[in-house]
Parts: structure tokens; C-alpha cells; sequence
């Protein structure tokens, strides 16, 4: 009896063989690499020039990308491959130059080697996602944090910060923009030539914290009037969000 | 033939499952591989938890610092073991959650290595392993007790450190008059529930108090690490001894950084912060409403708050809903 059992397994493995060629697998790196208005992304150590003589020191910008996809090929042939649910993409630890020019790495596993022909993934928590709460996950997950449960909801996004809006150099003005919502999540896709191979395996997104919170003279977070927001302004985070969204680059 | 093994099989998964079971917005518990949920080894944990045959002068136990009806702190400033220590003991309720580090600066990263530096500290119970050791080898109880576990080898500062673990992974606080009123079996008071509102910034008519980016519920911690700016700014950029998690990291960032500590039981473990410098919960209310002390690396969030009295004591009538005294019989 175990012989037989014995055999029909090999047989099934043997066919299975003949009809999946093995492609092969590496780890695909994603490097998101933050600045502010081009000067490197640092938290605590860097102060940055913003707008009408304000300066920045940021402590905390993170936020959630949801169904990230690599896609092969295009139309009816479209395929996608899963790379994770969802991450988080946070700068706390940014502390240095070095480890800003480096960026917030990410990594996933046994990624398919191949030319793909598009990057596509959604700016905070997928709805499915949000809908769900730090219970459901054993830590470490990124969706183990970062939950309102007041709202029953995940923050998609958080900047926190301190500001001098007075040049005194104290940079006393506190900040705090916590964003979420699922009316705020936004999807995002890039289509060019992504080659994963042995050899190749690192894509770069980009984000400039600044484009986030100023798009012109007459639309900016004027610290001088806000300081602090938690979804409650929709205007603010529809911005914020929207900026965000558009602010993301694939390099 | 089968049906007897698979019986025995589920009927112990089944108890495990209801023994470690948490109400179902708590996370997960991760329990280490190595050390998998045990009644036997959380019942000499607990025994040795209260026995203080691990200090060196046998008068001190884990207990003496953790006192359950105080929700496993002791009521004091700073904890005293065989001297006075610069830090208050944190509450040991939903210990087992814990799981970005333990201490107030995070320096131990699980339980089973927590529990092997108070016993050797020289300022807790400064007893050097190598004696807990022989001291637990030759007690008939405990080495009848570990022998049921390991079977007949030496009973080393690793197993020992892994039954204390086990025993605060059962330390579960989740039925104060908040966890019933989640669950729909009570109500709050108004003035309860405006502190609830006020706590979690949840009504844009209401002020906030900006407590939950850091207090999160269930835990009523995220884990993180923290400078409330309950230190003045001389005091954070001068030389001081007390470093918080910058001790842990050696990164300036992180200057008196602490953990957040849960706010479950909260009114049964004054005083407060983790040098005890505050003695009551208006104390408290008092530094987060004028915005703590300015400091570089100050959380943000801790601005000021522009509250009321009436405000600050619906706050304080929420805390009291967090107090879980069944869990301190």
C-alpha cells in the first residue's frame, strides 16, 4: 500500500514538472527615499526651509501603501504578481545622511524573475484592510499600529513635527497631521520596463515631503494658522492625501 | 483506533486555547517557540514569582516591587529592592503584549531575558545566578516541580527565567468597566463618557487631549517610546545619569524617551511617570494640559491643551473606568 501511495506521488510530481517550467525567484528590494525640498528627508537632525521664512524639523512621516503589484504584460495578457498586502513606509528611523540617501528599504521574498511592464500599488490602507484592526494581526505586521479605534480605522499617513514660524529658532510650534479614511485612499500605478532578474532587483519610489503639504503660494500648510489636524478638516486631508498620491515618483 | 488520540488531541488544544484566550479586540499574544504556553510551568512561575528565595537576602520577590492588589506595581516613587532604584516599577498587567521591548528604556527584548536582571541586580535582588541556581536545584519543591517539565537535568537561570516569563504572560487585565462597556454590557456616565470623547479626540465639538496617539486601546499603549517632556529642557540637554532609551540605543534622539505605560488600572498605581514625580492623575492632567516642557525631541503631541476643569475631571472619571480589580484579588 505505501509503495503504491509511494509511486503516485513521484508520478504527480513528475507531471507536475513537465507542465510548470520553474521560473526563478529573488528578493525584491523597494527603496523609498524621502526629501524635502530635494534636501534629503532627516528626521530630527535637519532643518528645512519651507515657506514665508518658516522652518521644519520633522520627528515622525510614515505611511501605508496598500496591494502592491508587479504587472507583466498588457490588456487581456495582464498579470500581476502580489509583492505584499501592504507596508509601511516609515522614516522614524531616518536619522542621518547616510540613512537618508539610503531610504526606507523594504523587501519581498521569492519574487518571480522576468521583464514586467508596470509597478501599481494604493497610497494608505486598501478598504478591505481598513476594515479590519491591529487584533487580527500578530506582531510584528505592519498594521499592528497606527489604529484609531474610535474610528475604526488605520491612520494612512502621520507627519509630526515642531516649526519656528517666528525665527526665534525654538521651532516651539508643534505638529500633528494624522490622515485616514477610506475616501483618502488613493491608487497609483507607473507602466515602464521593470526588469527583475539575479542580477537586477531594486526599485525606487521617491517622495518629497514637501509637495505633500505646499502645491502653491495660495494652497500650503501655513503653520502660522494649523497646526494640528486628525481627519476631522476633509478639505486638509483630501489634500494632503491627494499630494501625497501625486508626490510618490517611481525612479 | 484513530478516534482516541484525535479526542486526547483536541481536548488539549481546546483547554490551552480557552486558558490563554483574550477578549477579541486585544492583538495576538506571541508566545516564543521555545517557550510555549505551559500550565505546569506558569504555576511555578507564579510560585516563584512570590517567593523570595531569588534574592540574595531571601526577602525580597518579584512581588515586593509587583504588588497584584496595586496592579502589580508597589505605590512607591522608585522601587525598592535592596537599595532604592531611579525608576518606578511599571504594572506587569498585559505584560505579555509587550512585545517592543520591556523596562522603561525597551532594554530587554522578551520577557525570558527580562526576568534574568532584577535577580542578579545588585540593587534589586543581587543574587548572582550561579547561587539562584544552586539554591533552586536543591530545593525538593521546586526541582521535584522543573524535573516534571525537563525531566532530570540541571535547572539552569534560563529555565527559571522562562517559568517567570510564562507566569507574567498570564497577567491579563481586560475587565475593567471599559472592556464592558466595549462589549455592550454597560454604560458610561456623561461624564464618563465626555472623558471617553475628550481622551480619544473623537468629537471636533469637544476639546481633546490628545492621550490616545500614544495611549491606544486596548493596551492603552502603543509601545513606543516616548519624551513627554516631563524633563525640563536643562535637564535634557545637560549631563544627566538618566538617559531613557537613549541608554539602550546610545542615540542622542532618543534622550528620556520612555516607554508608554498602559493606563489600564491606572488610578490603582500612583504615583505616576517613570521617576514617580507625579503624584496624582490631576497632576498628570496639569502636565499634558500646559504642554510638558519644551524640548527637541518632545512628542508633538504633547501641546498645550487648553482644557477646563471640567474637562481634566471627565477625563480622570474615564481613567477610573480602565480600573480591572477582579484581575488584583
Amino acid at each position: 500500500m505505501n509503495k503504491l501511495l509511494f509511486i503516485l506521488f513521484s508520478f504527480s510530481l513528475f507531471t507536475c514538472n513537465n507542465e510548470t517550467p520553474i521560473v526563478p525567484t529573488v528578493d525584491v528590494k523597494l527603496r523609498v527615499i524621502g526629501t524635502f525640498n530635494d534636501l534629503p528627508l532627516q528626521m530630527y537632525n535637519q532643518n528645512y526651509e519651507y515657506t514665508d521664512g518658516i522652518k521644519i524639523k520633522f520627528q515622525l512621516f510614515n505611511f501605508y501603501l496598500s496591494d502592491l503589484y508587479l504587472i507583466k504584460g498588457v490588456g487581456a495578457a495582464e498579470e500581476k504578481v502580489l509583492l505584499s498586502e501592504v507596508v509601511l513606509v516609515n522614516f522614524k528611523d531616518i536619522q542621518s545622511l547616510s540613512a537618508a540617501e539610503r531610504g526606507v528599504e523594504l523587501v519581498f521574498k521569492n519574487i518571480p524573475t522576468g521583464n514586467y511592464t508596470g509597478f501599481q500599488t494604493g497610497v494608505g490602507v486598501a478598504p478591505r484592510l481598513n476594515a479590519t484592526g491591529p487584533a487580527s494581526y500578530p506582531p510584528p505586521h505592519p498594521l499592528d499600529d497606527n489604529y484609531w479605534s474610535w474610528a475604526a480605522g488605520y491612520v494612512f499617513s502621520k507627519i509630526e513635527g515642531n516649526a519656528d514660524v517666528d525665527n526665534s529658532g525654538k521651532f516651539a510650534t508643534k505638529l500633528t497631521f494624522h490622515l485616514g479614511g477610506d475616501a483618502f485612499y488613493k491608487p497609483v500605478s507607473w507602466t515602464k520596463p521593470i526588469s527583475i532578474s539575479k542580477e537586477f532587483s531594486e526599485m525606487v519610489l521617491t517622495i518629497d515631503v514637501k509637495d505633500i503639504i505646499w502645491k502653491d503660494q495660495n494652497n500650503f500648510l501655513d503653520f502660522r494658522k494649523i497646526t494640528t489636524d486628525h481627519s476631522v478638516n476633509k478639505d486638509l486631508v483630501s489634500f494632503l492625501m491627494t499630494n501625497l498620491q501625486q508626490g510618490l515618483k517611481y525612479r | 483506533m484513530l478516534k482516541w488520540p484525535l479526542l486526547i488531541t483536541l481536548l488539549i488544544f481546546n483547554t490551552c486555547k480557552r486558558n490563554t484566550s483574550v477578549a477579541n479586540d486585544f492583538p495576538p499574544m506571541v508566545w516564543p517557540k521555545d517557550n510555549l504556553y505551559d500550565t505546569e510551568k506558569v504555576a511555578i512561575g507564579e510560585k516563584l514569582f512570590f517567593d523570595p528565595i531569588l534574592s540574595v537576602n531571601k526577602k525580597i520577590s518579584c512581588s515586593t516591587c509587583h504588588i497584584p492588589s496595586l496592579a502589580f506595581t508597589d505605590g512607591k516613587k522608585v522601587s525598592n529592592g535592596l537599595f532604592p532604584l531611579s525608576r518606578s516599577a511599571p504594572s506587569l498587567l498585559n505584560i505579555g503584549f509587550h512585545s517592543k521591548g520591556l523596562f522603561w528604556d525597551g532594554s530587554a527584548s522578551t520577557l525570558e531575558k527580562q526576568a534574568l536582571i532584577p535577580v542578579r541586580s545588585f540593587l534589586e535582588m543581587g543574587l548572582p545566578w550561579v547561587i539562584a541556581e544552586k539554591r533552586i536545584n536543591e530545593s525538593v519543591v521546586y526541582a521535584k516541580a522543573f524535573k516534571k517539565i525537563y525531566g532530570d537535568i540541571f535547572i539552569d537561570s534560563f529555565k527559571i527565567a522562562a517559568v517567570l516569563a510564562q507566569y507574567q504572560r498570564t497577567l491579563l487585565s481586560k475587565n475593567s468597566k471599559f472592556d464592558a462597556v466595549m462589549r455592550g454590557e454597560m454604560n458610561f456616565t456623561p461624564n464618563e463618557k465626555r472623558g471617553w470623547t475628550i481622551f480619544f479626540d473623537a468629537d471636533p465639538l469637544l476639546p481633546s487631549a490628545e492621550c490616545s496617539h500614544c495611549h491606544v486601546d486596548p493596551l492603552f499603549t502603543d509601545l513606543s517610546f516616548q519624551n513627554n517632556g516631563i524633563h525640563t529642557e536643562d535637564e535634557l540637554n545637560g549631563n544627566s545619569f538618566e538617559k531613557g532609551r537613549e541608554s539602550v540605543t546610545l542615540n542622542s534622539n532618543d534622550r528620556f524617551k520612555f516607554k508608554v505605560p498602559t493606563l489600564r488600572n491606572i488610578a490603582m498605581t500612583a504615583p505616576y511617570m517613570h521617576d514617580g514625580r507625579l503624584k496624582s492623575l490631576e497632576e498628570v492632567m496639569n502636565h499634558y494640559n500646559m504642554g510638558g516642557n519644551p524640548g527637541f525631541n518632545v512628542n508633538p503631541n504633547v501641546r498645550n491643551l487648553n482644557l477646563s476643569k471640567q474637562d481634566i475631571s471627565d477625563v480622570i472619571a474615564f481613567l477610573h473606568t480602565l480600573t480591572d480589580l477582579k484581575t488584583m484579588e
